[in-house]
């Protein structure tokens, strides 16, 4: 039935709001849509194209198929604008996901050349964006400072790091006390966790 | 929140000279907090403080400096510096988690009201340069992604971005009609109206702090005015929604705040009793008695039909 894709198209977007990762993009779906709206288009253009009857108020039955003929038009216009909109609903979600991506550094591939092109795009414009504050961090908590020092846990062996404060040799299982600023990306990546 | 002061006490042979420098540091700090609140209990985009920005950038820069400059030479150097270095750290931290903030704030702003700002040229004159740039790319990138998915194979006249009619429009506007609390900051002489009635006059003290419903916002004209010319007066320092929401039904709508004096509420043990005392301007009508008050700080209070509840 039409419309029955979008309404599975934004199932997947309500679950994809909940995920960590980008699930993959519902090629089959969207192109199942594309497909529908374009039937509807020509059902459309179609009842448009044909010469309207001139209103006749003796003729019953020519005025009955003046409005079936609208009617038509008017369900299938409507029924394309939602398929429109369910597409842009979708896709907007997964944009705003990818734009958490380039924020926060998360590296995840990305199946679709096109959703890979936007986010390429996005990151260029938001290195654009950092270069005019270089001396702040832009990617840093959203949270207000607390303290400047942290206690922290290697989870892998990383080696050695240098800090103003001197340097770490970050170990499986290892803990020391380290600047919050110096460690922040470690934590990010997954080598360090703040205890 | 003072890192100027504590910088000229270890700096003492600069003392005298560092003061007027150290009262600016504060005054633009005090700026920049203010600033902060007001850009994240808007609902809209607030103009973008450029001079601000770039002087307190510039001072971040120092510091950021002085740190990289001292700890260096840690070792040598005799051990106040080490706290004194702390403490500017810590400092520079939280400015930098301010204008983070603020920045991030305005980003999230933009990027979700894009068309509007987009089509309104006042909005667009309220971004910086780098912020102009940013929301142009964006809706550049945005646009080309849902051409090549899908868009293009539609009709032309379904492809539009920013089509209002329908009962559905494409554009997300700000919400001008919810709620803020502010504080007064300046005494403003001529008494405002909020809403379309002549009586709907309230004169802004300095120290009060205020809920201002939906009018503040709204679009009709003296009072989007009224926050422009006033913005410097007042600030906003607090935006809620539940309470906003139980005020804004029908018999709040044209009613003013009701605004009590500290000095008329006692406390008595397990709730907040509200006394009717001197200095006392209460407008409204429909059981809420509301306090609010102190230079700073904002309690506020409402009665509920269980008694009283109190919420810091």
């Amino acid at each position: 039935m039409y419309g029955d894709g979008g309404i599975k198209l934004i199932n997947e977007a309500k679950r994809t709001q909940h995920l960590e990762i980008l699930p993959r993009f519902q090629d089959e779906m969207v192109r199942h849509i594309i497909n529908e709206t374009k039937e509807l288009q020509v059902i459309a253009s179609e009842t448009s194209a044909e010469p309207l009857h001139n209103p006749d108020p003796s003729d019953q039955q020519q005025t009955q198929e003046d409005r079936r003929q609208k009617c038509l038009q008017f369900i299938s216009k409507l029924a394309m604008r939602r398929n429109k909109r369910c597409l842009l609903a979708y896709e907007r979600l997964r944009s705003e996901k990818m734009d958490h991506m380039a924020w926060n550094n998360i590296e995840a591939p990305i199946q679709n050349h096109h959703e890979e092109e936007y986010l390429r795009e996005y990151e260029s414009n938001l290195i654009n964006f950092k270069s005019a504050f270089i001396d702040l961090d832009l990617t840093g908590p959203l949270v207000p400072p607390k303290d400047i020092f942290i206690e922290v846990r290697g989870l892998q062996n990383v080696g050695l790091i240098q800090t103003e404060y001197g340097a770490f040799d970050v170990t499986e299982s290892s803990r020391f006390f380290a600047r919050s600023t110096d460690v922040e990306r470690l934590i990010q990546q997954g080598y360090l966790e703040k205890i | 929140m003072d890192f100027s002061d504590i910088f000229a006490e270890f700096d003492q042979s600069k003392r005298a000279s560092r003061h007027d420098n150290s009262q600016e540091s504060h005054n633009d700090l005090v700026l920049l907090q203010q600033a902060w609140s007001n850009e994240r209990l808007s609902p809209e985009i607030l103009e973008y403080e450029h001079d601000l920005l770039e002087r307190i950038l510039g001072k971040l820069k120092q510091k950021i400096e002085f740190v990289e400059l001292n700890s260096m030479e840690i070792q040598s150097s005799h051990n106040d510096i080490k706290i004194t270095l702390m403490i500017i750290e810590s400092e520079i931290e939280r400015v930098s988690f301010l204008i983070r903030s603020y920045l991030r704030t305005r980003l999230s702003k933009i990027d979700k009201y894009t068309m509007f700002i987009m089509n309104s040229e006042d909005s667009v004159m309220k971004l910086s340069e780098e912020e102009t740039i940013y929301m142009d790319s964006h809706l550049r990138s945005l646009t080309k992604l849902y051409n090549n998915l899908f868009l293009k194979h539609f009709d032309e006249s379904l492809q539009k971005l920013d089509e209002t009619g329908g009962g559905a429009s494409m554009i997300d506007e700000p919400d001008l009609q919810k709620p803020v609390f502010i504080q007064v900051v300046e005494t403003i002489e001529d008494p405002i109206r909020f809403g379309d009635d002549e009586n709907d006059l309230v004169r802004l003290e300095k120290g009060i702090a205020a809920e201002v419903s939906e009018l503040w916002w709204s679009k009709s004209e003296s009072s989007v005015n009224l926050f422009n010319e006033e913005l410097d007066s007042a600030f906003v320092i607090e935006g809620r929604g539940a309470i906003g929401g139980r005020l804004g039904g029908e018999g709040f709508r044209n009613e003013l705040i009701p605004i009590l004096d500290v000095s008329s509420f006692e406390s008595n043990g397990a709730g907040v009793d509200v006394g009717v005392g001197d200095g006392l301007l209460l407008y409204s009508s429909d059981g809420f008695k509301r306090l609010v008050i102190e230079k700073g700080f904002c309690f506020l209070l409402f009665t509920s039909s269980s008694g009283l509840a109190a919420e810091i």
